[in-house]
Formats: C-alpha cells, structure tokens, sequence
C-alpha cells in the first residue's frame, strides 16, 4: 500500500493509541515502575503478548479485505462494536454465557457484513478506491450512530466475575488470556480455510490476481462477498472478546480501528502473519514502553518505530513477501 | 537540399534491461508526412515520447528546425513547434470543444488571463477546418471516439507547430471519419505542417505517407516508400514472424498430415492448403471417437479418469468440464462449431473495438491473426464473458451464454487463455494446477486432473511447491497452459501464448497447442507469428479495424503477397 495512506493518518492514531490505555484497563495499574526483577519482566511479556494478539485479532478482518478486494474498510471498528452489543444484549437478555454466544455473534457479522457489501460495496467495486473508502466510512458513521440511539453512549460492562490468577508470580487476567486463546484459534482457523479448501484457495488467487481469477471460472464478485462477509465476521469475532475484559461504548471501534490500521500497515498490508506480528510488535512497544518510559512517550516510540519500518521496507514487515 | 525538419541521431532508450530504442537515426523532411510503422512493442510510441522529451534519452540526440531539444522539457518542445498527439486522446472532459482548443497555452505562461481575439479567431478556424465546429460548443466529455481525435488534433494546431508527432491518429474511428481526418492532414500538410505518423491501419500509411520507416525491435530496418517497404522480406518477418528453423519433431507432429506420425487423431489431417474451404477440418470428431490411442488422452479430462476407475468406455467422454459431454453426443458433432458468436460488436467505455464480428469454433485450430489493436484479445475477451458484449449473440452448444459471466463460462467448458498466462504469482504451482479445476465439484476427478497435468508437463513436477512467479517465462506459460487443461474446457480461447516467449520456447507453444487439440478441444488462437500459426491452423480469421476482413482455410492464405495485404490492410 502505498505511503501517504499510511503516514497522513499520523494524528489521528496519536490520539487514538493515546486513549488506548485507559480503555484497555487494568494494565498501567498493575505495573510499577521499579527496576525489573525477571518476575516483573516475564509479567510485561506476559501483557504485551495479551495485548497484542489482540490487535493482531482486530487486524486480521481488516487486512483480509483489504488483501482480497484492494477495499479499506473503515466499518470495520464499527462492526466491531455492534458485535459486542449484541453480544452483551443477548447475554444479559438470555443469561446464556457471552462465550456460548460468541459464535453466534460471529454468523450475525458475516450476515451484516454480506448485506453491507451487496449493498454498498459491489456497486462501486471497480469505482476508483477512495470511492469505498469513503462508503466504508458512511458504514461507520451509520452502525455507531444506530449503537449510540439504541445503547447510549456511556460506558457499559459485561459483569462475568473473571479476575486473575497467578503462575509463577505472573498475574494472568483471565478475560484477556480467554480473548487470546479465541484469537489464535481464530487465526489458525482462518489460516487452514485459505490454505486448505478450495474456496480459500479461490480467495487467495483472487486476492494475488483479480483478472487471472476469473479466467478459471472463479465468480469473482462471489468471492469479494464471501471475503467481506469474512472479514466482517473477523470483525464480530474481535469485538465479541472485547467485553470479556474491558467496559464497552459505542466509540470504542474507532481506537480499535486506528491501532488495528497501525498494525495492518506495520505487518504488511493484505498479510495475515503480518497482522499478528504488527499486532505483538505495538503491543510490546506499548506495554514496555508504558512501563520503561516517561508517561505516555511510548506513543512516540510505537510511531518511531512505525515510520522506520516503513522506510526500510514500505511494504510493512511481511509485505510483499507472503500473502498468507 | 535543406536540412530536414526533425532529426534524430543514433537516439537511445532503455528501460532497465529492456532497449525499447536502440540508436535510431530518422530525419523527417520539411513539408512531408512520414510514416512509421513496426509490429507491436517494437519502440514506435516510445521513439515519439524520448523525442518530444516526455521521456528523457538514454543517449544520442534530437535536433528539430536546427535546434538541439534533446532533454528538453515536453512544453518547451511544443513551443518549439514540435507537437504531438497521444494514441488515446484525453480531452478535458468537463470543457466544451471549443474551450477544449482556447485553452491551449499558445504563448507559454505568458498566455495569460485573457484569450485574445487573435486566438479565438484560430480556434474557429481550425474547428472550421476539422470540421467538428458542429460540436463546437458540447462537453468534450461526450463527443466520439473519433471527434476526440480530432479534437485532440485542433489542440495540438493551436500552437501552430511546424511539426506533428501523431500516434495512431486512426486507432478506432470509424472509416468515414478516418477518411475525412486522412483529408485534413493533407490539406494542413498542403498549409506547410509537417507530419510524422504511427499507424497501424497502412491504408493510411498508403494513401498520405511520403516515406515510411519501419521498427523492429527498437532499430529501424527499412526505410523507403510505401511500396518498397511492403515488399521488403524484413518487413514481413518483422510482421509475420521469421521463418526460423523449427524443431524435427514439431515439423513432423504438424507439417506432416500421415496419420500414423499424428497418432490419428489430428482432426481431418491438416486442410491441404487450398482444396478445403467449404468444410474445413472435417472428419476430425470421428477419428477422435475411434481412436484408442492413449496419447490422446495425454489431456486430463474425464477420459482420464474413466480410464483409471477401470471402466471400459469404448465411447469416451470428451473432457467437457467433467460432466456434460457425452460421447453420445459426440459423433453427431462432426463439423460442428461449439462456440458461435454472431454478429458481436462490444469495446470498452464509447470505444468500439470489435464491430459486427462473426466468428465459429472449429474442430482442431481456428487462428485469429489482425494487426494491433484491431480487436483480437478484446473478440476472445467477449467470447469468454470477460468483456460485455455490446450487440450480437455467443451460443455455446446452442445455448445463448451471451450475458454469462466467465465463471459460468469456464463451467460449461469454455476456458480462456489471457494473454499474460494470469497465473497466481504468489500462490504455488500446485495450488495454481488446483485453482484450474475450480469448478470441478469432484475432489477426485481434480486430483486425476492434476496427475495427468503434471504427466502432460514434467518440467513443473520438481515445481510444484514453488510460487508461480518463481518460474521461468515458458515454465510459466506451462502453467497457464496445465491451469487451463485442468478446467477440463473442451473451447479453449488462447490469446497470444507464445506473447513475450524466447523463440526457442514457441514451437513448444504451439506443440501445447496442438495437444489440447488432440485431446478433442476446439481452440481459437490468437496469434502475432502469422507464419508459425499457419502451421498449425485449421481455419483462420483475419481481423483488422474491429472486423473480420478475411475467414476460410490457411490454404486461400498461401500466396502471402494476399496474406500481407489482408493483413497490412492494402486494398
């Protein structure tokens, strides 16, 4: 992708990983700065890969639609929250557990996210790309005006009772460990789907070669359906996890997305292993640099390092080289 | 003498590896039209870009009216007088004709604010003269193809330059706008302009060039008279492709008619050059059926895989995208044409580029040679569903798939071939064989596919886990071929295989070529190397402008004084 896309942004990720912290709680707290013991040391690893898998959860929806259909789907934070809603109304309104309802979550995305691109993506997907662009972002703007009217705005929680346990002196909280463990299986899942059956495949070969595609008689507007329907699942995935360990408001997509743009760019765009490697490379630059730096100047860090790597290799750390 | 008008010395142009102008030495004299002509690729528009200075040259020099422009800025060398047109015009769309001519910067930034009476007066004039003064005052945005060039043309003669670079000033407009344009660069060349030509269409270079250089591989190889250039053996190589030393076993597999070198079942043997027109390659469908040999099952195909479930079928399906071809239906379709299309004219935006165009499958190789740009890939593009199809009708066994998208296409069995192979770069070599039977529901008869594939193509056996761009320019062209063979098509539309090929590599091309034939499929071919193709044609069509301007057998083709002025378009 190229570069101007990535660098204009600069601002608005500034001011969105700086709201990050407080929103993905508990973390500042429970780190003193000290001079590390080894105990203190593996208790920030133990957080930065937490946090990371899960951008690199977030970022996975993202850069799958973006690496099939060329498509920046800025709804996608957007779909997130309406995942968690959902989520939380039927689990207060059923009294199910959130994780038994976590997969129908997921089906209620792919069906939005098929319905969304019929409806505004497949019109225009040979229109120049900041025409989706800029639908993607009336998408946006539609699905967090409509949690907003039906949910207020004020931060909400899913009360689920999970704390933290110890190992080894490590504190491991239980909510964001569970939404670990849902991301990689969610990653090996989507992973053995592209590489193993022939839909993948076809999504694949799509995704390296759109003309090329058609000519062995994959329905390539099929494709582009099934993939956003995919990545908007993705999407459903990620923010059916959010709740199990932060409060929920209807903005919360927007900083997800922005980070997840971040890491999307970071990994290499269109680049599964890049989403999660992007994802683990933020979260260790902000929980090490949460605790090893003055305030929040790890927010510069995470854009030093972001503008370095994008001039080593523009293509971002996996870019390029492996689509997945 | 007087010097001439443009001047290039020993001119050169690189792009990487590529010498796309290799020390090109052309002088253009003052008051004539010089034409230029050279098979595709062969640095035509290239030359014109390095000497108008929107590309910088790598070496030599342009001289144009005693001045040395080499390395000059685009602008300044308009100023000089030296203008240019592109081959696709790209008026300001939301300006009205009018406008379109008047704001043109004929003073350089100097034009300033206000259009003089002086400039309008030769805005009207030359809308006037080019006969569009009718669409003076429409958007531009909405005019024809051919009003665009002429538009484009009006823009470039409002800096009054002394000299026009024009490329393809005729490339899709419509022959009695191509004539009135012929006209009004006689009389402007009558007024003192100077004109220098790229054109494909040599009925142009014919009727209004003075002299004509002509390109090949980025070196001019002849430049005379029309006349003399036409008749010029190195012309016609550059055109027709070489007569090259072929490969033994090529020329006895296609040359050779002998049933028993062809393994028999080569349709009808080859159409004897000249006796066969009404029927062309009959008879093949039958031997086809009758054959027991197992080369021709060298395709996978269902064939295939009835053969390795052990079932003894003396009537054999023929591949048939795994299903629908029964060897029932078979014998009944000597002769017959799979895929029909009639009358089809389709483009892209208001560009028309195949007009009216009727065109059959055949039994064995219908070749579809043309000169650029003369509709070719975009006819295959329509018959496959990847281009829509504007007017007319394609039937594909009788049924009408004329609105069918090329998935649906590659379902009923008719697989295209595009000109770039389109293998998936990223994706390995077995994934790329795999995708090809993507519409194969049966698991098993893809896997006997891709054995037979792999048999038909032992080089990409070690391959296989490879990524397609990882191999070579003919491994890949393999691969586009295997890929192809493995959506079990029994039409294959292949545009241009041997495109970019060593020539070491297109006997192969056409040995593929030839397989997909024996394995019962109807091919059209499109084909730049009009002499190798014949070799191995069953049928031939020529299309130039958009249009079928010749069809029957290789045979009626075979004094190649006709076949050249077919194909250079001399009446």
């Amino acid at each position: 992708m190229d570069w101007c896309f990535a660098s204009s942004r600069g601002e608005w990720i500034a001011s969105a990983v700086m709201a990050v912290p407080s929103q993905l709680g508990g973390l500042d707290a429970t780190v003193p700065l000290s001079l590390p013991g080894p105990a203190i040391l593996a208790q920030y690893l133990v957080f930065a890969v937490l946090l990371g898998g899960i951008y690199g959860l977030v970022a996975l929806g993202l850069t799958m639609i973006f690496g099939v259909m060329d498509v920046i789907n800025f709804a996608h934070g957007a779909l997130m929250v309406v995942a968690m809603y959902a989520l939380m109304t039927a689990s207060r309104m059923s009294g199910v557990s959130p994780f038994l309802l976590i997969p129908l979550a997921i089906a209620l995305l792919f069906i939005l996210g098929v319905g969304i691109y019929r409806a505004t993506i497949a019109p225009i997907i040979d229109a120049p790309q900041e025409n989706q662009l800029i639908v993607t972002f009336g998408v946006l703007l539609i699905l967090t005006s409509i949690v907003q009217i039906l949910f207020g705005s004020d931060p909400q929680k899913l009360e689920l009772g999970l704390g933290s346990f110890r190992v080894a002196g490590v504190f491991v909280p239980e909510g964001q460990l569970y939404a670990l463990i849902i991301a990689v299986i969610a990653l090996a899942a989507t992973w053995l789907f592209l590489q193993r059956t022939m839909v993948g495949r076809a999504i694949r070969g799509t995704a390296d070669n759109r003309d090329g595609a058609q000519y062995v008689g994959i329905d390539v507007p099929r494709v582009d359906m099934l993939t956003f329907g995919i990545g908007a699942a993705l999407a459903g995935l990620a923010g059916a996890v959010v709740p199990l360990f932060q409060s929920i408001t209807p903005s919360l997509g927007d900083q997800y997305l922005i980070n997840a743009f971040v890491v999307v760019v970071l990994g290499g765009l269109g680049s599964f292993p890049g989403a999660f490697v992007g994802g683990l490379v933020i979260g260790f630059i902000q929980v090490f640099g949460l605790a090893f730096l003055e305030g929040s100047t790890y927010q510069i860090l995470i854009f030093l390092v972001f503008i370095l790597v994008l001039l080593v290799r523009p293509e971002g750390l996996l870019g390029g080289a492996s689509d997945g | 003498m007087s010097p001439p008008l443009l001047e290039t010395d020993e001119l050169v142009k690189t792009f990487g590896s590529l010498v796309a102008n290799d020390g090109i030495s052309l002088a253009v004299e003052g008051g004539s039209i010089h034409g230029i002509m050279g098979p595709n690729g062969s640095g035509k528009s290239t030359f014109f870009n390095t000497v108008t200075g929107f590309y910088s040259p790598d070496g030599g020099a342009v001289r144009f009216d005693g001045h040395d422009v080499s390395g000059k800025s685009p602008d300044e060398i308009a100023r000089h007088g030296l203008g240019r047109t592109f081959q696709i015009p790209s008026p300001f769309e939301d300006l009205t004709v009018r406008e379109n001519l008047l704001a043109v910067f004929t003073d350089g930034i100097r034009s300033g604010l206000r259009v003089r009476e002086q400039k309008r007066q030769r805005a009207d004039e030359l809308l006037d003269l080019l006969e569009i003064d009718h669409i003076a005052h429409q958007d531009a945005g909405g005019i024809s193809g051919g009003q665009e060039k002429l538009v484009e043309l009006g823009r470039i003669l409002m800096l009054e330059p002394a000299c026009v670079l024009l490329d393809e000033p005729t490339a899709g407009v419509n022959p009695s706008l191509r004539n009135r344009l012929l006209d009004h660069l006689v009389t402007l060349n009558d007024r003192g302009t100077t004109f220098v030509i790229i054109e494909h269409d040599m009925r142009v270079i014919a009727d209004i060039c003075d002299r004509v250089s002509v390109f090949d591989q980025g070196e001019i190889i002849v430049e005379d008279d029309f006349e003399s250039v036409t008749n010029d053996e190195r012309v016609r190589s550059a055109y027709l492709g070489g007569s090259a030393e072929h490969d033994a076993s090529l020329e006895t597999l296609i040359a050779d008619p002998d049933p028993a070198t062809v393994d028999g079942s080569e349709p009808g043997g080859r159409p004897s050059l000249g006796d066969d027109t009404a029927t062309p390659s009959t008879g093949g469908a039958s031997e086809l059926n009758g054959t027991a040999d197992l080369t021709s099952d060298s395709t996978p195909g269902d064939t295939g895989v009835t053969a390795a479930a052990g079932e003894t079928t003396p009537d054999r399906s023929v591949i048939g995208g795994g299903s629908a071809v029964t060897a029932a239906t078979r014998p009944d379709h000597t002769a017959e044409s799979w895929i029909v299309g009639e009358n089809l004219t389709s483009g892209y935006g208001s560009h028309r580029v195949v007009d009216n165009v009727s065109v059959k499958s055949r039994d064995g190789v219908t070749c579809i040679f043309g000169p650029n740009g003369s509709g070719k890939s975009t006819l295959l593009k329509t018959l496959a569903g990847v281009v829509p199809t504007w007017d007319g009708q394609i039937q594909h066994r009788d049924t009408d798939i004329t609105g069918n998208s090329p998935a649906d296409n590659v379902s009923r069995g008719i697989t295209m071939l595009p000109q770039d192979g389109g293998i998936f770069g990223n994706l390995s070599v077995r994934e790329n064989l795999l995708l090809g039977g993507y519409t194969v529901a049966d698991q098993d008869v893809r896997e006997s596919r891709l054995t037979k594939v792999i048999e038909s193509f032992p080089e990409l056996e070690s391959k296989l886990q490879s990524r397609g761009r990882s191999l070579s320019g003919g491994q890949q062209m393999m691969l586009s071929y295997g890929r192809a063979m493995m959506t079990g098509a029994e039409v294959y539309l292949l545009d241009e295989p041997s495109s970019g090929l060593a020539p070491s590599l297109i006997d192969q091309v056409f040995e593929m070529t030839r397989r997909l034939v024996d394995s019962g499929a109807q091919v059209l071919l499109i084909e730049q190397n009009v002499r190798e193709a014949l070799r191995v044609a069953d049928y031939v069509y020529i299309l130039a402008q958009g249009q079928v301007q010749f069809e029957g057998a290789p045979g009626d083709l075979s004094d190649e004084d006709d076949l050249v002025s077919v194909y250079l378009g001399i009446d």
